[in-house]
């Protein structure tokens, strides 16, 4: 655990587990621009071979 | 091989932005791990509005000098935000749910203003398929592009002018920034690398956009 955390935690703080919710975001994001970036790179490839 | 330099610049962007987001960035003491959204998701937002204020401007000229270049841009800059937003709206209820405990409120102005948005520039794309002459079609969607880009200024100050769920700007306020150093740090990171791919993602629809209207100009030629 990184130290700002451990400092910020011996006040009392919980932190809850939400990694799930934090997982599903970031697949979901980078999968959304990895997808749109292909679809750029076949429809210019579909345009030049017609 | 030729390895275009902005594609691979803003993809390095990206990555590291994840990277120290994941694993350089400390964990919020009372939201954990779903705090860690608040890097793709602000700036894919930030993005967003940036595009669709880019789809207003370029449209103003258009409509005043018809130059096709800009239609080409606006057009492109509108499908790239249709794609931040799209980013937008899925990451703030995956925050939402570990932090309100409900994905979205209907009654909140602030996610449903941004939905609005969200269907304003798909049926700008729609009507761009839909109106077969190029004139008519920049022309058309040159005023819907303007129109859509007003609601960006009252879905920013959504926040203060109704009652809502939706937090407070964190960093786009008159008052300094309220966020620890490292996780500052993650977000300027994250704002400008998203915006590098924002970029990249315009050329690169400008020239298949390009490409597409010469090779229908070709095709009508040869007709």
């Amino acid at each position: 655990m990184l130290p700002s955390v451990t400092r910020l935690l011996r006040k009392g703080s919980t932190m809850p587990e939400t990694s799930a919710y934090y997982h599903l975001a970031y697949t979901i994001a980078l999968g959304i621009y990895a997808a749109y970036a292909l679809s750029l790179y076949l429809r210019r490839k579909r345009v030049r071979a017609k | 091989m030729r390895i275009s330099w902005l594609p691979t610049v803003a993809g390095a962007a990206v990555l590291g932005t994840v990277i120290r987001a994941a694993f350089f960035t400390p964990l919020e003491a009372k939201q954990g791990a779903a705090q860690k959204i608040f890097y793709i998701h602000v700036p894919s937002a930030w993005v967003a509005f940036f595009a669709f204020f880019l789809v207003a401007v370029a449209s103003g000229v258009y409509l005043w000098i018809r130059d096709p270049r800009l239609a080409r841009f606006a057009e492109s800059s509108a499908e790239v935000g249709v794609v931040f937003t799209t980013v937008v709206l899925i990451t703030g209820p995956l925050w939402a749910k570990p932090i309100w405990g409900t994905y979205w409120a209907w009654w909140d102005v602030r996610l449903v203003s941004t939905l609005f948005l969200w269907f304003i520039y798909v049926s700008y794309i729609v009507l761009r398929g839909a109106v077969e002459s190029p004139e008519l079609r920049a022309r058309y969607s040159a005023v819907l592009g303007i129109l859509g880009a007003l609601l960006i200024p009252f879905i920013h100050l959504s926040v203060y002018l109704f009652a809502t769920m939706h937090p407070m700007p964190i960093v786009g306020k008159p008052s300094a920034p309220s966020l620890p150093v490292e996780m500052l740090v993650t977000l300027m990171l994250s704002l400008v690398s998203f915006t590098l791919l924002y970029f990249a993602f315009v050329r690169s629809r400008y020239s298949y956009a390009t490409e597409r209207d010469a090779a229908a100009a070709k095709r009508e030629h040869d007709a």
